[in-house]
């Protein structure tokens, strides 16, 4: 491990940047246990540790990672308030990082919160490193949060029940009503989890076809990604809830 | 049928020597007529001991008694019959229902005056009774009657309205120690609630721990003596822990039934609380020890909960006054103590069922606490609790 350099962008084999991670989390053993296992993987490192909601929104702006591993639950300034701050009141130039919620539990109205303050997905504590560094690279390639089955099972758990008031991050009818009937389609499939190629393959276009639609769908309504996409389009009812 | 009571046979016995006393008064002498009317008079009076468990027959008996007295006597004797019929109807009304027992009323009124009647034309006033007598004296007779049937009446309605809030009340103490019970359970499953979100966040960070140790211990060589496995494994134990405790939470504190903002029980968000009050009008002060910051998370949670329903015992009860809190740690414990001033003057209460207090000792029951609530000099209200700090092994967490 590097002790503390200055280099922000170490280069990998394949001469990608280093992945630069922020981890949040109030308790000291699982900070630890999760840099153990970043810091290991050439390409990736934690360049700063937070303790509560308010130092990881401070580290964020201070550090401009690529990714921050949010726990959704925190004293004082929660993980879901920090990581509409951080999303909301980004004020660089420099692209905002994606945040990647941590729970231990799977079902928990804080980690519906969460995404719908534009989380790009979740993971549970008890990952594997596998699953753990699957992920960061995952959506710090800007790719969708993979496991959308999981995800998939807290939209559906969650649009049932009246959303938590945000209505800052929640896209009404209006907006929905702007699409064409094109543009829902390819929401649905979006929402069903499948990616740009499988969708593309569904409709007969290409995948760049798909993956600007999809931009522009996410633009017009005000979304973060593709997760965002989902929970509305399940609790406006474009998808039957099971 | 209830039996007749010793006490009505001794107050009618009693009635009866009077009557025989005072039918001496009237006769002096003993002749075939004389006994007729002892007899008869006797029979106006000895039936009431039945009056109590057979009300219909003895007003029949003592009003039939009456017309024969009646037929029997001399005018110028005044026996008491009319009052022993008068008791009669006063027991048909307060021993049987209401509408019936209004039949009481023309039984008693035209035996009485039958049988004054029939005595006056028997004996002595010669020549055609008074007209004023005839058309005042049914009056009369109708209102002494009437007023022993309202009497009676009313009694009876007494002694049922106060038999009916007797069993009201046995029926309400009963509905409120279920309902206690209920408030118990309740606040049980909530506290196991919190309980679990503690330790699955226990065991959530064992599992990130031994996961990343696993990592590091297979960077080495594979160890002799198995400790990489052995690690390994403790992740799959925290992993298979916390499927359980996902199963669990199912079971626990119904979380769809949580208001639309879920609370996290955390002393750092005591604000919220205070809000809320200060809302309702309160002037608030708070007090937390920094000490108390570093007492176990579940003593945190169950502190916060007692804020949390002390709190809204004041808004209810008090509406907008001044109010204390605070949280030390002191002698191996950590207190809570809520106080608030006397109600706001213009405060209208709003009823409360009193299960707050039989939650908050449940809770502090669970971690060994006590709790003394209490009333204070100047009309306020104090919540104390102390929890104890000190765990089996001695050993405080993070």
């Amino acid at each position: 491990m590097d002790p503390g350099s200055t280099d922000q962008h170490k280069p990998r084999a394949s001469g990608r940047p280093t992945v630069r991670v922020v981890v949040a989390d109030d308790q000291e053993m699982v900070r630890s246990g999760l840099r153990l296992m970043i810091d290991r993987r050439p390409g990736m490192r934690v360049v700063a540790e937070a303790a509560d909601g308010e130092a990881a929104v401070a580290a964020a702006q201070d550090q401009h990672p690529d990714v921050v591993l949010m726990d959704v639950r925190m004293p004082g300034v929660d993980g879901v308030e920090a990581t509409r701050r951080i999303l909301r009141q980004w004020t660089s130039h420099l692209p905002k990082p994606r945040v990647i919620i941590l729970t231990t539990f799977d079902l928990d109205e804080y980690v519906y919160a969460a995404l719908r303050a534009g989380a790009s997905g979740f993971l549970l504590k008890n990952c594997t490193p596998g699953q753990l560094i699957d992920a960061i690279s995952v959506v710090a390639a800007g790719e969708a949060m993979l496991a959308p089955s999981v995800t998939q099972r807290l939209v559906h758990a969650f649009a049932r029940i009246a959303p938590a008031p945000t209505p800052a991050t929640a896209p009404d009818q209006a907006g929905l009503d702007t699409l064409t009937a094109r543009e829902l389609d390819v929401l649905r499939l979006v929402a069903t989890g499948l990616s740009n190629a499988q969708i593309a393959d569904r409709l007969g276009v290409t995948e760049a076809n798909v993956k600007s639609r999809v931009n522009r769908i996410l633009t017009r309504l005000g979304l973060d990604n593709r997760v965002q996409a989902a929970i509305v389009a399940y609790s406006h009812g474009l998808l039957p809830l099971p | 049928m209830r039996a007749p009571r010793r006490v009505d046979a001794v107050v009618v016995g009693g009635l009866a020597l009077a009557t025989a006393g005072l039918w001496y008064e009237d006769y002096r002498a003993v002749e075939v007529e004389a006994v007729a009317a002892l007899a008869l008079r006797l029979a106006t009076v000895l039936p009431l001991i039945w009056l109590r468990t057979r009300p219909w027959p003895v007003l029949l008996a003592v009003a039939g008694a009456q017309v024969g007295c009646g037929v029997v006597e001399r005018g110028d004797t005044i026996s008491q019959g009319p009052l022993f019929v008068a008791v009669a109807v006063y027991g048909v009304a307060c021993y049987t229902s209401a509408p019936r027992s209004l039949r009481a009323l023309p039984v008693g009124a035209i035996a009485v005056v039958a049988s004054l009647l029939l005595s006056d034309l028997d004996g002595g006033g010669s020549g055609p009774p008074d007209p004023v007598v005839v058309l005042v004296l049914p009056a009369v007779v109708l209102c002494v009657v009437g007023v022993a049937w309202l009497l009676g009446s009313g009694r009876r309605r007494i002694v049922s309205d106060a038999r009916q809030l007797r069993r009201l009340a046995a029926q309400l103490r009963t509905e409120r120690e279920i309902s206690e019970r209920r408030a118990v359970r309740a606040e049980r499953a909530r506290i196991a609630a919190d309980l679990h979100d503690i330790v699955a966040h226990h065991v959530s960070a064992i599992a990130v721990q031994a996961n990343a140790t696993a990592e590091l211990l297979a960077d080495g060589d594979e160890s002799p003596d198995g400790s990489h496995a052995r690690v390994g494994r403790i992740a799959v134990t925290a992993d298979a822990a916390l499927v359980e405790m996902r199963r669990m939470l199912g079971l626990l504190a119904d979380p769809w039934d949580r208001s639309a903002a879920p609370d996290e029980p955390s002393l750092a968000h005591l604000d919220r609380l205070g809000r809320v009050a200060e809302a309702a009008g309160c002037q608030l002060r708070v007090n937390v020890e920094p000490a108390v910051t570093a007492a176990p998370g579940s003593l945190q949670i169950c502190a916060y909960r007692i804020v949390q329903e002390a709190l809204t015992n004041v808004v209810k009860h008090a509406g907008g006054t001044t109010v204390d809190v605070d949280l030390r740690c002191e002698a191996g414990g950590l207190v809570v103590t809520v106080e608030n001033g006397p109600p706001a003057p213009r405060h209208r209460l709003v009823g409360g069922s009193g299960m707050g207090i039989v939650g908050m000792r449940e809770r502090v029951a669970v971690f060994g606490g006590s709790l003394r609530t209490g009333r204070r000099d100047d009309g306020g209200w104090r919540v104390a609790a102390t929890l104890p700090i000190g765990t089996d092994n001695g050993s405080r967490l993070d």
